[in-house]
């Protein structure tokens, strides 16, 4: 697949795995892996860059006597799962077009 | 290989980043690897699971640098990778950059429409795509254009003029000059020498001088192309800031 338009699915599907809830890296990971292959060293990059761009927040917690760190959607986060939704229609038809006709 | 010597080889492969970033990768693998433990993975399955860590570092600072590189021109990212995406793009630009030439490909002729006149392509070409709050700006950004559209259309006219008229000068100096030069030898041939050798001088000189004016002239004409494209590109900057707030 492209890598862009991969690195931007995967973006999202990092958004939407947080979206009901905070999470970590194992988590995500586990999350996402039934539906797109992604790695550890593939997720940190993506983490850094939604942080960065006010996609997501970050806190640390104790957990079992070590400090994880957890990951939470913010408002501009949310807006740009619902903005790429119109994104992801297209990309539905391109895909059924590609898929019915190109076999 | 063993957690430890994972952990030390990577962090030697990272040294060049800064120590915040550093400790913040060290941390992100440390996290993971007790996460891996705790649901019973052993340490060299989880060590493989992270790969080579010089790979590992590879990536680290590949991502690094094309974040830190490229940060101005956000929006004008290219297609397929060629410059990293480094942008704080948006998933959504990434998405669109990836289906189907996007918004970017579009744009770009869109520009280069403005300037012969047609920008009337873009609204329609971007409203079948998007629906909602988008098409209000699409109107604003359709309205934009045509006022800075207009009077910078204008603007660039009358300055590539000026700057052609000044080529033009340019030869037509040198030209003189050539032929003041050829014409100078009449006079020193029929016993003139003093007038002839002036004239030809003065023909020599304006050849040079008209040589002199042709080169500064295609250099003024190139800082012209480059400049009207900077500022296609900061407009067009400048839209996509507006969409990305609105």
């Amino acid at each position: 697949m492209d890598a862009q338009l991969k690195k931007g699915l995967l973006e999202l599907c990092v958004l939407v795995s947080l979206k009901n809830e905070e999470s970590y890296g194992y988590k995500i990971i586990s999350d996402i892996s039934p539906y797109v292959d992604i790695s550890e060293s593939t997720l940190y990059p993506i983490l850094k860059r939604l942080e960065a761009t006010g996609a997501l927040t970050t806190r640390t917690k104790e957990y079992n006597g070590r400090l994880r760190k957890y990951y939470m959607i913010t408002e501009a986060g949310r807006k740009k799962i619902k903005e790429s939704l119109y994104d992801l229609d297209e990309l539905r038809r391109i895909y059924d077009y590609i898929y019915r006709e190109g076999r | 290989m063993t957690k430890y010597e994972w952990e030390t080889e990577l962090k030697k492969n990272i040294h060049r980043l800064p120590p915040d970033e550093i400790k913040r990768v060290m941390e992100y693998y440390g996290e993971l690897f007790d996460d891996y433990a705790e649901r019973g993975k052993r340490e060299t399955e989880i060590i493989n699971e992270f790969g080579n860590p010089v790979d590992v570092a590879d990536k680290i600072l590949a991502e690094f640098d094309s974040e830190n590189a490229v940060a101005p021109d956000k929006q004008t990212e290219p297609q397929n990778g060629d410059a990293p995406d480094s942008h704080g793009a948006s998933p959504k630009d990434s998405i669109s950059a990836g289906v189907g030439g996007g918004r970017e490909a579009r744009f770009a002729d869109g520009d280069k429409d403005i300037n012969g006149g047609t920008a009337d392509e873009k609204p329609d070409e971007k409203s079948d795509n998007k629906r909602g709050p988008v098409e209000e700006r699409v109107i604003l950004f359709v309205m934009i254009n045509f006022l800075t559209g207009f009077i910078f259309f204008i603007a660039c006219a009358v300055v590539w003029l000026a700057v052609c008229m000044i080529a033009l000068a340019s030869v037509c100096v040198a030209a003189g000059g050539v032929f003041t030069t050829a014409v100078s030898f009449g006079p020193i041939a029929t016993g003139g020498v003093g007038s002839g050798v002036a004239q030809l001088g003065i023909g020599v000189a304006a050849v040079g001088l008209g040589i002199l004016m042709t080169v500064l002239s295609v250099k003024l004409i190139k800082c012209c192309a480059a400049a009207t494209k900077k500022i296609f590109v900061s407009l067009r900057n400048w839209f996509f800031a507006k969409k990305e707030s609105v």
